[in-house]
């Protein structure tokens, strides 16, 4: 059963003139318990808009949406009472890019505005707080100013805030994006680790395709408003089907910028570029010796790159091979069979259909 | 120094201190008027802001009806000019207090004077909340008067307090007008003693304390604004 089910959402932003902006259409989204969600695309491509529907931020034109087991929209209608949202917003967490914490209050009060209705005594209150703002590694600062604290504790701070009423849930709306990278690694580790003690559910909206490999067990891509691939993280990773993904996964664009630097000119006919993406765990041979010697063709490598996907080693290369048409193909027919994920490039590094 | 001030300027001597013309009468009169009218003013003013603000368009519970009758009230309050609403209000005021004249009667116009302008104010304090505030405490389940007075007011305090600082000292200008028609204070001292009999000493005497006190006004204004603020900014 999912926990949040977003099913075949619209939202549309009505202009003047009666022209309508269509910033998320026809989009289903389904976490389960349990998952960290990384939901990806540039900006402007609406994964902020469509993730903001799961607490009523944002009203949807149309879909439904039900979290919790709990209907809030059905076909567009809010079914849900203002004052029972108010209850399920508690167990929705979220956090949010500029932090947004209550800055003429300090550390602890923020907290415990939070936690304003959930009927505690005044020692109750300050102890629940303090033991959230010890979960974030920020007890010592309970009597500052959000002002006084660097954005990463800022950011902390919030994530306290957003977990004060037990939620199952926390929304992280580029929570990471303000933030410097050695910050931005810590929160990123802070939330895994809250996956794993508290059985949060984790959805992750950001532009940065790093983040998402960090700690994401699932990932969507979004562009135009539109759901262009969802599923697995190494699923998606290994096998994008769409040009975009493509260009996300694998270091995509440094990959490009580096052939660009390169300057190959023009390909001779008897050579093809390729960038092959796959899982190092899988590969316990030298797939480059392998090539030369089963099928002959000379390879040279032109970029190469190893990185840790939810802790899995993933390799990126783009190599350039020497050899006539039909050493191409024994080439390729090897390498998928090598469970090595394949696309040709042209010089530029551009994809080459 | 007595004698010397007696000689410079005998007409606010000849005043004196206490009785009904006295310095210490009019003192009492201004501060008394400059008060009440700010607790009145105040207390509509900071709900017709809040009004505007949480039943706007994009607000958190917005209400086109509400909206624009506040909006309405603000704007037409807002236009009349406060000699002219002196004069408008009067048979209102017979009927809440029981006469026209004096202090006491004079708040209804003052009251009715500020409230609007300090509407208007409030509206743009609380407009300057950062939305990403107001949407976070949404998502905690904050239901909306915990917005209203934890997120709108305490968050905009500061701003608030500058506002308010603006409000009583434009008031403080208000009584003096109020004055000229019988409400008594430092403007009618101007006025009745001073201007109107040729003494000048008095009209001067009288606007340098105008000037005192909202100095006093200002500078204790600025003093909390700047504790009270820890935005970003």
């Amino acid at each position: 059963m999912s926990i949040i089910q977003l099913d075949h959402i619209d939202v549309d932003f009505p202009q003047k003139k009666g022209k309508v902006v269509k910033a998320v259409s026809d989009v289903t989204l389904h976490v389960e318990k349990g998952d960290i969600y990384g939901v990806v695309g540039f900006s402007g491509a609406g994964k902020s808009t469509l993730v903001r529907t799961i607490n009523l931020l944002q009203h949807p034109s149309k879909g439904n949406i039900k979290v919790n087991d709990v209907d809030f929209v059905k076909e567009g209608k809010q079914v849900i009472s203002n004052k029972q949202l108010q209850l399920e917003r508690r167990k929705i967490g979220m956090i949010f890019q500029g932090f947004n914490l209550l800055n003429e209050t300090t550390v602890l009060e923020n907290v415990a505005f939070a936690l304003k209705h959930a009927k505690l005594s005044d020692e109750e209150l300050e102890k629940r707080s303090l033991e959230l703002l010890d979960l974030v590694d920020l007890k010592d600062k309970a009597n500052f100013y959000p002002v006084e604290l660097s954005g990463g504790q800022q950011q902390r701070v919030a994530i306290a805030r957003a977990l004060a009423n037990h939620p199952d849930i926390l929304i992280s709306d580029e929570a990471t994006s303000a933030l410097d990278p050695q910050n931005t690694q810590q929160i990123l580790d802070l939330l895994k680790r809250l996956n794993k003690q508290l059985g949060l559910t984790v959805v992750l909206i950001t532009h940065e395709m790093d983040a998402v490999k960090k700690i994401c067990n699932k990932v969507a891509v979004m562009e135009h408003g539109k759901m262009i691939e969802k599923g697995n993280l190494r699923q998606v990773f290994l096998h994008p089907k769409k040009e975009l993904t493509k260009r996300f996964v694998g270091g995509g664009l440094e990959a490009i910028q580096t052939l660009e630097a390169l300057n190959l000119g023009k390909l001779e006919a008897n050579e093809e570029v390729y960038q092959l993406v796959y899982s190092i765990a899988n590969v316990t041979k030298s797939i480059i010796i392998e090539l030369y010697r089963q099928i002959g063709v000379e390879v040279s490598m032109l970029y190469g790159n190893v990185e840790l996907l939810n802790g899995e080693a993933i390799g990126t290369l783009v190599v350039l091979v020497k050899g006539d048409a039909d050493k191409q193909k024994q080439a390729r027919e090897f390498l998928e069979k090598q469970n090595v994920t394949l696309t040709r490039l042209d010089e530029k590094g551009n994809l080459d259909d | 120094m007595i004698s010397w001030f007696e000689k410079v300027c005998p007409n606010v001597v000849q005043l004196g201190w206490g009785g009904d013309a006295g310095w210490g009468t009019s003192i009492f009169q201004t501060l008394f008027m400059t008060f009440w009218a700010t607790i009145f003013g105040g207390i509509l003013g900071i709900i017709f802001g809040v009004l505007l603000v949480v039943t706007k368009e994009d607000g958190i519970r917005p209400n086109k009806f509400w909206y624009n009758v506040c909006d309405k009230i603000v704007s037409i309050f807002r236009a009349i000019p406060f000699v002219i609403l002196l004069a408008f209000v009067a048979p209102v005021t017979q009927k809440i207090v029981g006469t026209q004249i004096g202090m006491k009667a004079a708040l209804v116009p003052l009251t009715l004077g500020v409230f609007p302008f300090y509407a208007r104010q409030v509206q743009v304090a609380l407009e300057s909340v950062d939305t990403g505030k107001v949407e976070a405490a949404q998502s905690l389940g904050a239901t909306v008067s915990d917005i209203i007075f934890d997120v709108y007011l305490r968050e905009s305090r500061s701003e608030l307090i500058r506002v308010s600082t603006v409000t009583i000292i434009s008031l403080i200008g208000l009584t003096a007008m109020a004055g000229a028609i019988g409400a008594g204070g430092l403007g009618n001292t101007a006025i009745s003693y001073g201007y109107n009999r040729f003494n000048n000493d008095v009209t001067l005497v009288a606007t340098v304390l105008v000037i005192i006190l909202i100095f006093i006004v200002q500078i204790v204004g600025d003093f909390f604004a700047k504790k009270m603020n820890h935005q970003n900014r």
